[in-house]
This record gives C-alpha cells, structure tokens and sequence, in this order.
C-alpha cells in the first residue's frame, strides 16, 4: 500500500477529506465518550 | 502494518521504486486480500464475547452514528462517494485495515484509499497524543479510559499507545482490546 502511494496525488486532491476525516474522528470520540460515561455506573457496578 | 506503511510510503515518495521491484509491488492487491482472510481467521467469536459484549453494544451505536456523520459531512464536502465511504469505515471501525478490505468491497482506486488511508493515519497521531490528555482532564478511570480509547482511535496500534500512556494499570485491562477486537 504504501509503495503504491503518491503524495503528490493527495495535495491535489486538497484538504476536504482531510476535514471530513478530522470531524469523523471528533464525533466518534465525542460519541463514544458519552456512551462510556452514560454506562460507567453499569461498568463498575 | 503501520510502519510498514509508512516506511513504503517514504520510499516511494523519496528515492522512488525501482523498475525491477514494480511488477512485485504490483501484486499487492492479492496479498492484501490474503491478509485480511488471515486476519478474520484470527478471531473466534466466543473469545471475543468472553473479552467484552458490553463492548459491542456501545460500538455498535459509536459505528452506525460516526458513519451517518462522516458521509453527510462528506457529500457536504463534495467528496466522492467512495472516498467517503473510506473515510467512513477507516474512522468508524478499524482504520487501516477496514479501509483496505472497505476497498475491495466499494472497488474504490488507489487514489481514493491511499488518501482515506493517509487521514487516517494523520488523526491517529493526534489522537496518540490528545486522548491521554483529555482522559487525566475528566478524571476517566482506567476501564473507561481503555474502552473509551478502543471506541474512537481508529487503529489497534495507536489505540494501545494511549492506553500505555495514561496510565501503567490500564496496560494489563481488557477494555481496549476487547473494543479494538469487535471493531
């Protein structure tokens, strides 16, 4: 894969998927970190 | 896996891959579908309910929300539906390896996977090094720290690290690896 990969290709394609990516990873965290502290008293109980 | 990424990701970018290695490095579809059945056998379904069935519930929702988002911020953007679709399995469910068997399944081109596996790999990095932080900020213990870690970083290898780094009890728990192992 990473023999394959061209980096000039990524800046053409410019920073928007890096965005989406960015704000993907930001509602998982967000997301996963209030399903852990929702179900922390089930966790620990 | 990682590494070796970004190891072949140097060489091509630098010095370049030689016209002998080419037609080698061009199988490398075949090997990747080999791995990722490899990988699948690896696993035994009653281990990993032994390891964390709570886990799966709580990914289950993390996944189905995370790729909602990513693919409406994505058509949003502009992307392509495929590059979104990689983004979306890479940042939801296990990052580098889901976006390699996530291509197979869509036949999306090398552009596309090398970009979403490029971001990916990018956000792993920062969540290395964000996420002990905010774990110490709101005082996570160390099961939720390690389940919360397993959830959201989207690589094994950048999801143990944190673990390791916010604090030297949580290495010998469970939690990561179980949310790690469902993903």
């Amino acid at each position: 894969v990473g023999l394959n990969f061209d980096l000039r290709e990524l800046a053409r394609a410019g920073v928007r998927p890096l965005i989406v990516a960015a704000l993907g990873l930001v509602v998982v965290a967000a997301c996963s970190l209030g399903l852990v502290l929702l179900t922390s008293g089930w966790l620990t109980g | 896996v990682l590494w070796a990424i970004v190891i072949g990701l140097v060489i091509r970018n630098t010095v370049g891959v030689p016209a002998l290695f080419r037609p080698g490095v061009g199988t490398y579809e075949f090997w990747l579908k080999i791995g990722i059945v490899l990988l699948g056998a690896r696993f035994l379904l009653g281990d990993l309910a032994k390891l964390g069935g709570f886990s799966l519930g709580l990914i289950l929702i993390d996944m189905a929300v995370a790729t909602a988002v990513i693919l409406l911020v994505g058509h949003l953007f502009g992307l392509g539906g495929k590059l979104s679709t990689l983004l979306a399995v890479g940042t939801s469910i296990c990052g580098v390896s889901a976006i390699i068997a996530g291509r197979g399944a869509i036949d999306a081109d090398d552009e596309d996977s090398g970009y979403a596996i490029a971001a990916i790999l990018a956000l792993g990095a920062v969540a290395l090094f964000s996420f002990p932080s905010i774990g110490h900020a709101l005082a996570l213990t160390d099961i939720q720290f390690g389940l919360w870690a397993g959830l959201a970083v989207d690589n094994t290898a950048e999801t143990t690290s944190p673990r390791s780094l916010a604090s030297a009890t949580c290495r010998s728990g469970r939690s990561c690896s179980a949310s790690r192992a469902w993903a």
